[in-house]
């Protein structure tokens, strides 16, 4: 069987969605579609964003569309699941740094205020505490990419790779792991029902934040590749387990996955 | 228009299927407009080939951080905002291989 393709570019990269079946050209635009209305309600980089004007808005309490309120309720579960390590209540790096920080490797560790546990969903409105903003980032990635998931459940089979990350369903196939440092293949795994999502500080730069410091993390892993049900969770176990430093980084890791530490020796889990 | 009782046979098949030919060229476009609608128009070709998927999201990271990481929705701030009208249709074999990589 062959599978039908988009590719489009959202969330500042390429998402390719693929599909079989007679009903997945029609299926697959409609997913196009949701991911554009997504990108406009979730994005950092656009002051009319629906998130945006969330994270400035005064009050406590907002109403909020459907995808806000989703989102939120990603953030306390990304909180719980990451032991506080994945905390989308901190500020963004949007500059990161090249050189890695001076500091020793070391865990990262959650923040005590625990900003992420007051953000809450009530009703057809968010509530968290004033000043306090959301970041999308890999949350509405993974987010984004299991909701398409939802509307191309029906077709034999689909695949989503989004910026970096993979959610697919209905066939086998084969999952590369792109290395760290170039284009080379690290490694190769099956991937049928699930999802993969791959956090790293080679390519951006040193981004991910210890929010027990609010400093860039610096842990002795410098990729992180977990496996998981969904993307949203595997997009919180992977920089969960980069946070986490070598020595807890396999209990983020309970689906499997695979570590890059900072002297290159690959760990697979 | 209505064909007298006595119309020959031959005319009103004639307009019995210019009014099909009519009617399936109106729906074709219909369900292409609505289709094009909902991918949000961008300009959207269609290709075929028989390689086997590679697909590659580039390579991203995490970018998303969220992060806390998060961030973004694979962004880097200079990208993150991006969203392009365009997109490609395409078609390949089922299955095969897709990568994850740092964003």
């Amino acid at each position: 069987m062959r599978e039908h393709a988009r590719t489009l570019e959202v969330f500042g990269g390429r998402v390719e969605l693929r599909g079989a079946g007679r009903d997945a050209p029609l299926a697959l635009a409609v997913a196009e579609a949701l991911l554009r209305r997504m990108h406009a309600a979730l994005t950092r980089f656009d002051s009319r964003s629906e998130l945006c004007r969330l994270n400035a808005d005064p009050r406590a309490t907002v109403p909020a569309s459907g995808l806000v309120r989703r989102l939120a309720a990603a953030v306390p579960y990304a909180g719980e699941l990451s032991g506080g390590l994945v905390d989308a209540t901190l500020e963004p790096v949007l500059e990161p740094e090249r050189t890695a920080p001076v500091h020793d490797p070391r865990p990262a560790t959650p923040d005590p205020q625990r900003n992420w546990a007051q953000v809450r969903v009530d009703g057809q409105a968010v509530s968290r505490p004033p000043g306090v903003a959301l970041d999308s980032g890999g949350l509405g990635k993974g987010l984004a990419a299991d909701l398409v998931a939802d509307r191309l459940r029906a077709l034999p089979s689909y695949a989503i790779e989004y910026l970096g990350d993979v959610r697919a369903a209905g066939a086998e196939r084969t999952l590369r792991v792109a290395s760290p440092w170039d284009d080379a293949v690290l490694a190769e795994l099956p991937l049928a029902d699930g999802a993969a999502a791959t956090s790293g500080v080679t390519r951006r730069g040193w981004h991910l934040i210890d929010p027990g410091t609010s400093r860039p993390a610096r842990t002795g892993i410098v990729q992180a590749t977990a496996l998981a049900p969904t993307g949203l969770e595997a997009e919180v176990r992977a920089k969960a387990a980069l946070l986490a430093g070598p020595a807890a980084a396999r209990d983020h890791l309970p689906h499997g996955g695979l570590l890059v530490l900072a002297d290159g020796e690959v760990v697979s889990l | 228009m209505p064909h007298p009782p006595d119309a020959p046979i031959k005319q009103r098949l004639r307009t019995v299927r210019r009014r099909i030919a009519a009617a399936t060229l109106a729906t074709f476009v219909a369900a292409w407009l609505a289709v094009a609608a909902l991918g949000k128009g961008g300009a959207t070709s269609t290709t075929a080939t028989s390689a086997s998927s590679s697909g590659t999201s580039g390579q991203s990271d995490a970018g998303t951080s969220a992060t806390q990481g998060s961030d973004d929705s694979g962004s880097t701030q200079s990208s993150d905002g991006s969203s392009s009208d365009n997109s490609s249709s395409s078609q390949s074999s089922q299955g095969g291989s897709v990568t994850t990589a740092q964003s």
